[in-house]
């Protein structure tokens, strides 16, 4: 049996006036236990709604399909909410954003902890707080139980959050932006963190990320998205210092945290599309240097380019197998 | 930047809060430092380490001690903020024209207009008529840094306004910045958390710890060979690019 969380085809549109808008349009993703993926992309080209959707949410007025959902060998219907509550929490664990409202203000750690433990077993108990507390790396995890969210660092909240998500012994987690807005020790604490659930208890990571460097940092897989797709797909060191889609090499010519600092920042003109594009081509043509005719007529869809490395570039592609 | 070039010159800026239960809480303690014309000096810190209050302290938007004083005479606005979320200093229901022409009004004669304003921060005429909620957020940016030009400031502090900043528009934003400084002689102060950003584009770095300067200079120095043990640890903790050699 393959222990992985597998969707192929995943579709996330949302209702709008003028109809149905698409999100995610069609992406293929496979998450193992054990390691790690992370997804980056700018704002609108869908990677939070694609990383929500692997736990079965969608967004208020948005709908989702998927050809097929698959964990850890057997197909789950997505449409059926009893399978839904099964998958969110126990068996796919969610960790979001730092954020003063991720936390009710009014529940000490404590009630946080057990509340979320409540959810999975009967009778749970202080020490399994504090087990859960030590794990995510409090040295003195005692001294945290009576303390509201408001008394409690970014860092501090986000670690809380995180041991939460892991109460019900979840064997994935979807990260949305776990980073973002903290500062350099406490990203460098949350990746770590993460790297270590990847490495010490086979957890399977998905990490949603704009941030290019925590992505290279946590490692394993790493996946670029544009406009609702998949556009570049590899290991994530290696995708980074030798990109082939157009847009990764802009988007880290973009990147502040590229080394060697001397080299100068280079924008990208335009700006990202929010959501998938609605008629055939590639979505990045209006934007990229190599766009040729077919490019604006026929969509490029993800090809296998070496092992383990895929992209969705015509004329890149044609020009790696010479 | 020696001090008889500088454009600002800040001295024994001290910030404190008074809180409910306990002592008094020391945001900022003593800093001091100038900022030349056309400079872009940044700020990092850990979380709480002071940034914000300097950013606040400087603009004039909270009680402090200590001297904020620019060299040459000028107006009570030469020194403007510019916020993480830009949507706050833009009135949500003015378009942005009409925010524009308002700080426009309050300024001495000859003005700009408020298109050129957009001009000049990379926006054109379609904005003009635009409220702030029809705005990308980059573009909302550069609005909100519009509107700090229209009260024709000599120094820009900018707290954060790349935080909420796809990668791509983070380094547009930056790009719009060199070309204020080189062109208007802008002084930027700019407070950030991305230590990449301040090694990168920074002319010197300031290092805010527990509310003091703790260092100050070139960010190829500071950075390369930190004489303060927060700087080290601050520097050492960021996430890092792939090494070359890790390439398979």
């Amino acid at each position: 049996m393959s222990e992985a969380l597998e969707v192929r085809g995943l579709r996330v549109s949302y209702a709008t006036r003028s109809g149905w808008r698409g999100a995610v349009a069609g992406v293929d993703l496979r998450l193992e236990r054990g390691a790690a993926h992370s997804i980056v992309g700018e704002s609108g080209c869908g990677k939070s709604s694609l990383a929500l959707a692997l736990l079965g949410l969608v967004r208020t007025g948005g709908r989702r399909e998927a050809a097929s959902y698959t964990l850890d060998g057997r197909a789950w219907s997505l449409e059926r909410p009893e399978t839904l509550r099964e998958l969110r929490g126990r068996r796919v664990g969610l960790l979001l954003q730092e954020s003063a409202q991720a936390l009710d203000p009014r529940l000490s750690v404590e009630r946080h902890l057990r509340a979320a433990l409540g959810a999975a077993r009967e009778g749970a108990g202080r020490e399994r707080v504090l087990e859960l507390l030590a794990r995510v790396g409090f040295d003195a995890p005692v001294d945290l139980l009576a303390r509201l969210p408001h008394e409690l660092s970014g860092g501090m909240r986000q670690r809380v959050q995180l041991a939460c998500a892991l109460a019900t012994g979840p064997s994935y987690l979807i990260a949305d932006e776990p980073t973002a807005s903290l500062d350099a020790l406490l990203a460098r604490r949350i990746v770590t963190l993460l790297a270590s659930l990847v490495e010490r208890e086979r957890l399977g990571v998905l990490m949603v990320t704009h941030d290019l460097a925590a992505a290279a940092e946590l490692g394993g897989a790493l996946s670029v998205m544009y406009a609702g797709t998949v556009v570049e797909r590899g290991p994530a060191r290696e995708l980074l210092l030798a990109p082939r889609h157009p847009y990764t090499e802009a988007l880290i010519a973009a990147c502040a945290a590229r080394e060697p600092f001397d080299e100068p920042l280079r924008g990208l003109p335009g700006a990202a599309p929010q959501g998938a594009l609605e008629r055939d081509g590639c979505a990045f043509a209006a934007r990229c240097p190599l766009a040729r005719g077919a490019c604006r007529s026929s969509r490029p869809t993800l090809l296998k380019l070496a092992p383990g490395r895929e992209l969705a570039c015509p004329p890149r592609a044609e020009g790696a197998g010479r | 930047m020696s001090s008889a070039a500088a454009l600002l010159s800040v001295r024994s800026l001290s910030v404190r809060y008074s809180r409910r239960r306990g002592p008094p809480l020391d945001a900022l303690r003593e800093v001091s430092f100038d900022l030349g014309r056309g400079e872009f000096l940044a700020l990092v810190g850990a979380s709480g380490s002071g940034k914000s209050s300097l950013a606040r302290a400087v603009a004039g938007l909270t009680p402090c001690s200590g001297t904020v004083r620019l060299s040459e005479a000028s107006g009570a606005r030469a020194i403007q903020l510019v916020f993480q979320d830009a949507g706050a200093s833009l009135n949500p229901r003015r378009r942005i024209g009409a925010v524009l022409e308002e700080v426009l009004a309050l300024g001495p004669q000859p003005r700009s207009s408020a298109l050129e304003l957009l001009e000049r921060v990379g926006l054109g005429r379609e904005q003009l008529l635009a409220a702030p909620h029809e705005l990308s957020g980059g573009q909302r940016q550069r609005a909100a840094i519009a509107r700090a030009l229209a009260a024709q400031p000599r120094v820009l502090v900018c707290d954060e306004i790349l935080s909420a900043l796809d990668t791509s528009v983070q380094a547009q934003i930056l790009e719009l910045l060199g070309e204020l400084r080189r062109a208007r002689g802008l002084g930027v102060l700019f407070v950030t958390h991305d230590l990449a950003v301040a090694r990168r584009c920074a002319d010197r770095v300031g290092v805010l710890h527990a509310g003091a300067l703790v260092e100050l200079g070139p960010p190829a120095q500071v950075f390369g060979a930190p004489a303060s043990e927060h700087t080290r640890e601050l520097w050492g903790a960021r996430l890092r690019w792939p090494a070359p050699h890790t390439r398979p």
